[in-house]
């Protein structure tokens, strides 16, 4: 992999070179990686930003030109149907992004080479447990996601069906690292309605699960997981299968497991208001673990309030009940399902608590540039449990009154990580989490635990004393390093909130600048090609230790560094 | 293969019977061949409703045997699948108590698979192409085409349909440019009917550059024209590739008048299709309801029907589409004709009996609603039909319930109106019609359950029962073919296979058949 970034940052990273011509251009050519042979039929988009955009294909000699451009800043991207992945100038790695570059008056951008990656496949053969192929076996190739912060769940990159042979083809492959799924009777990806996440299946006690009947007359009920290339069902010990540019990877054959005992859980919902049995209240067993796989079996209690869910396998669930208009009663129960049935769950809805609090500045004072009536305290579940949003649709959004103070309505009961965003903002860096307390409790450092009416109020002091930490990016050479990925982490590694990590990239002269950051010590890393995020896994960030810069950074203070480029 | 003696697997039963029990054998259709390891199902016809799925569930031995203990007493479908089989319609089975069902024959078809390519227009390999196999069907006599499978192409544009039920198909495929074919309401369920009518709207946007439809092996847009691919059990089809390219749709612009004023009528109802639609039929309708212009595009070449009514006005004309469009159409309606005829009958009266034309070709979802009373047959035998479009027509009769055993026993094939007047409709109608009783063996004389018998020509079909038997009953006097078959839309077969039998007025015959395997 850190050959081909180097090969590519070698192609594109050009100087901008004066030209006699009377307006700004740009030329250059389109190519395949590694060959150098040219490429015909690319759609080569050069955009300003916040302006026009125009669009060339390229002929036979994969050449292209822009004439009579206007000074400013401008994106240059290739892509070609199927087969190449989309290539922008400045770019390091056939995954990673492109960068912006300015045009001058009069100034002509000449011998732009895009090299542009072949995409991948990976091929082979489903077989089942007695050697006879296994046909519409759903095939996943997986890679790590780093969207959900502190978990590294596998996101599905590609997905196919295997054929009556047992064979499947993944094509179109961005080059990576993969891990390989196959699993019986899987379904498309669809989206739960609950959060909104993709999910592998949604059913009730019906359709996933196997039932077998013994010559004894019992009756077994079993359901089909996942198997990892090149043999497991333990997603942690399966086998990586690396692509580069164009490669064409076959023989990835492997074997389906047995269907495994699946489970019932069974309980009663009651409606908090009255008391009594809710019916057709909506009930939905969630794993509490993110997966790629995540089968949520759901259903709605009958007449006498009660819920018979079957195909769950052994892990840790939460139970997770709503009922009423707009599912304004909601509840949770944590369960481990091992060897048995779960028997007997009683669990009782609430409307949720309302959660009164004050945000404060450190100064005391509020910023005339930030006024505190803009910015929107909000919680989030922490663990991530694949649960649906803390609050039921339709309650009205937090506002925070001119003096700070605040509340959230109809909470429901739960671990909540709290964040403070400006009004239709992300997060800022004109301010960071200096302290958050409910009466006595750090709700900071450890989750906000809400299990019942709160007591006291949510405080929230919020630090204005960011620093600043400005620098550049180089190689061994000293030169130096353009779209560099630079990431800052919390020191030491793993102890930090996810909110303190910061990350940016260098621009066309190797400069890097981060804000916002709080008061404390970090560790900073420069990277040529890493996924976006994985400095967030402390596991990933450790590796790279001893080539980290670690650092001080003081209140409000405005630090410089330099860092060398990991290749 | 051994088979075991029943006696013997009765010795070896060692529970003593406390509850229903079954036991039976899976084989190739039609013969004594076992299948081994076929999952058999049995589900029980009530309890569906609760559990939604398996009630029992067992898996064949290596011998195709399979057994299952301890069933409570009740109704259950039977039911076998094994990966590369197609298994036949559910047995009906009933468990008691302490008792045993025996020797149940669960028959299987080994199924069939059709692979090839899709290249585009430049003969490259096409990735993501939809591949659509669809599955000639005869339902009513009338061919059609019903989507069975639908598939996408890899980087290679390959493709691959397994485990398909013999019989015949057609296999096309869409560019990824031209979006999914398929409607989202339609699903597998089948063919939609693309008729489209239009009242009161604006005219659309001029439809007529060039896009993509369906292309059917080895390169036709036309489905009548399309290579059909008979797959018989166990068969591999290869080489059915397909090089889709874009085409250029047509339209055709005109006015509605009025045929005796030359005034255009606004509100008029218009109707497109060919004869029979096509597949690839998806024409835009558009009519004006200020001034009676219309508007049909996404034609593609070919003879289109157009029928315009408004109120008691109708009229259709035949539209031919070749390489450019057509403008200046005149759609004059007329109040249509008046059909009278005379029904004889040699039983009772036939007052009460209805009769209807039907259109040939049809127009989908189209009705011309006539008078309350229109085409039924007075006591005196006569009847009519008013305002009927000039055209050719099917002569369709309904019977009351004082008739049920009547039938058809003569009247004429089709019927043509003209502007012209015409001679009276005869119908003669008989109270003594045939019947036909059978049963249906295989190759090894046993008899076989559940399959469909079928008697041609009308499509007549009947269901054989546990020992399989099958009737037929008001059938005309005359020349038919009967027959049962493991694969029953079998094209063949519906055009001249069978047994010839003689149905005699007021009598029954009997019939004795073989199944017919779809590998003979």
């Amino acid at each position: 992999m850190a050959r081909i970034a180097i090969g590519i940052a070698a192609f594109l990273l050009l100087t901008l070179a004066e030209a006699k011509a009377q307006q700004s251009a740009v030329d250059g050519i389109v190519l395949k990686l590694g060959t150098g042979e040219a490429l015909a039929d690319a759609d080569v988009v050069l955009s300003k930003t916040n302006g026009a955009s125009y669009t060339a294909t390229t002929g036979t000699d994969g050449k292209f030109v822009f004439q009579n451009l206007d000074p400013g800043e401008y994106r240059l991207t290739a892509t070609q149907e199927g087969g190449f992945m989309p290539t922008e100038y400045g770019q390091r790695s056939p995954n990673g992004g492109g960068i912006p570059f300015t045009l001058t008056s009069n100034q002509r951008l000449t011998g732009v080479r895009l090299a542009m990656a072949a995409t991948a496949t990976i091929s082979g053969r489903i077989f089942n447990r007695d050697g006879t192929p296994a046909a519409s076996v759903s095939v996943q190739a997986l890679r790590p996601s780093y969207s959900q912060i502190s978990q590294r769940p596998l996101s599905v990159a590609e997905a196919a069906l295997t054929n009556d042979l047992g064979e499947y083809r993944l094509f179109w492959l961005p080059p990576g690292r993969y891990y390989l799924s196959a699993k019986v009777g899987g379904s498309t990806p669809f989206v739960s309605p609950l959060n909104g996440d993709l999910v592998d299946a949604f059913a009730a006690s019906l359709g996933i699960q196997e039932q077998r009947t013994l010559e004894n007359g019992d009756l077994i009920e079993e359901i089909n997981l996942p198997v990892y290339f090149p043999g497991t069902m333990d997603a942690a010990s399966a086998s990586i299968v690396e692509v580069t540019a164009g490669s064409n990877i076959d023989g990835i054959d492997f074997i389906l497991s047995d269907p495994i005992p699946a489970r019932h859980v069974r309980g009663l919902v009651i409606d908090g208001d009255t008391g009594q049995p809710a019916i057709n209240a909506e009930v939905a067993v969630v794993p509490r673990a993110i997966s790629h796989d995540g089968v949520m079996a759901t259903m709605q209690t009958d007449k006498n309030g009660t819920f018979d869910i079957s195909g769950v396998t052994p892990g840790s669930y939460t139970v997770w009940a709503a009922y009423g208009e707009n599912r304004t009663l909601t509840g949770t129960v944590p369960i481990e399902v091992a060897g048995a049935d779960i028997n007997g769950i009683a669990l009782t809805t609430s409307r949720g608590y309302d959660l009164a609090g004050r945000l404060i500045f450190d100064t005391g004072t509020a910023d005339a540039s930030h006024p505190i009536s803009q910015l929107v305290p909000g919680l989030e579940r922490d663990p991530f449990a694949g649960l649906p949003p803390p609050q039921p649709f339709g309650t009205p959004g937090t506002r925070v009154a001119a003096d700070g103070s605040f509340v959230i309505r109809s909470l429901a009961e739960g671990d909540y990580r709290v964040l403070v965003r400006e009004f239709g903002g992300p997060l800022s860096d004109s301010f960071y989490l200096k302290s958050v307390r409910l009466g006595t409790s750090d709700a900071l450092t450890n989750t906000l635990h809400i299990d019942g009416k709160p007591d006291a109020e949510l405080e929230i002091v919020l630090g204005t004393d960011v620093a600043a930490l400005r620098g550049s990016v180089v190689n061994q050479k000293q030169e130096p390093m353009p779209n560099a990925v630079v990431a800052l982490v919390p020191y030491p590694i793993g102890s930090g909130r996810q909110d303190l990590y910061k990350n940016g990239v260098t621009d066309v002269s190797g400069q890097f600048q981060l804000r916002g950051i709080a008061p404390g010590d970090y560790i900073a890393f420069a990277w040529d090609d890493v996924e976006f995020g994985a400095w967030h896994d402390p596991e990933f960030t450790r590796l790279y230790e001893s080539v980290g810069k670690r650092l001080h950074i003081g209140e409000a203070a405005n630090e410089t560094i330099e860092l060398t480029i990991f290749q | 293969m051994n088979v075991l003696p029943i006696a013997l697997l009765l010795m070896l039963l060692q529970n003593p019977l406390t509850s229903g029990t079954l036991q039976g054998v899976v084989v190739k259709a039609g013969t004594s061949e076992t299948v081994p390891n076929a999952r058999v199902e049995l589900r029980g016809v009530l309890e569906m409703a609760r559990y939604g799925g398996v009630n029992y569930a067992t898996t064949a031995r290596d011998d195709g045997r399979f057994f299952f203990r301890n069933l409570r007493s009740g109704q259950y479908q039977l039911l076998a699948s094994r990966a590369g089989y197609i298994g036949v319609e559910p047995l009906t089975v009933t468990i008691e108590t302490e008792k045993e069902v025996g020797q149940i024959r669960v028959p299987m078809t080994l199924a069939g698979v059709i692979y090839g390519r899709v290249y585009d227009d430049k003969q490259r390999p096409l990735a993501n192409a939809e591949v659509d196999v669809m599955k000639v069907s005869s339902k009513g006599g009338r061919r059609t085409l019903e989507f069975n499978r639908s598939l996408t192409t890899n980087d290679l544009g390959e493709y691959r349909a397994f485990w398909l039920t013999p019989g015949r198909y057609y296999v096309s495929a869409i560019h990824p440019d031209a979006g999914r074919f398929r409607s989202p309401s339609g699903g597998l369920g089948g063919y939609r009917l693309t008729i489209r009518q239009a009242v009161a709207i604006q005219l659309p946007e001029r439809r007529t550059t060039a896009s993509y439809v369906p292309v059917f092996a080895p390169s036709t847009t036309d489905d009548h024209d399309a290579q059909a691919i008979d797959v018989g059990p166990g068969a591999e089809i290869g080489g059915i590739d397909i090089s889709v390219f874009p085409v250029q749709k047509r339209a055709a612009r005109g006015v509605i008048v009025d045929a005796q004023s030359a005034q255009p009528i606004p509100n008029a109802q218009l109707s497109v299709s060919r004869d029979p639609v096509r597949v690839n039929d998806m024409p835009y309708i558009g009519v004006d309801s200020s001034n009676g212009a219309f508007e049909v595009s996404g034609l593609l070449p070919g003879s289109y029907t157009f029928l315009a009514v408004a109120g008691a006005l109708n009229r259709r004309i035949t539209v031919d589409i070749g390489e450019q469009d057509i403008n200046n159409l005149t759609i004059a309606l007329t109040a249509g004709m008046n059909v009278v005829g005379r029904v004889t009958s040699d039983g009772g009266s036939p007052a009460g009996v209805r009769v209807s034309l039907r259109r040939e070709p049809e127009i989908p979802n189209f009705k011309i609603t006539g008078p309350p009373d229109n085409g039924v047959v007075r006591e005196d035998g006569s009847f009519s039909l008013s305002a009927v479009a000039p055209g050719e027509y099917q002569l369709a009769v309904t019977f009351p319930r004082n008739l049920q055993t009547a039938f058809v026993k003569s009247a004429p094939d089709i019927i043509r109106v003209t502007e012209e007047e015409a001679a009276p409709l005869q119908i003669d109608i008989g109270s003594h019609p045939g019947m036909l009783d059978g049963r249906v063996f295989d190759a090894a004389h046993h008899p076989v359950p559940g399959v469909t018998a079928v008697l041609m020509p009308g499509y007549h079909i009947a269901p054989t029962d546990a020992s399989g038997r099958f009737h037929f009953d008001r059938l005309a006097p005359g020349n038919y073919r009967v027959f049962a078959s493991d694969v029953v839309d079998s094209v063949s077969l519906l055009e001249a296979g069978g047994t010839a039998v003689r149905i005699v007025e007021g009598a029954t015959t009997n019939a004795d058949i073989v199944l017919v395997q779809g590998d003979q």
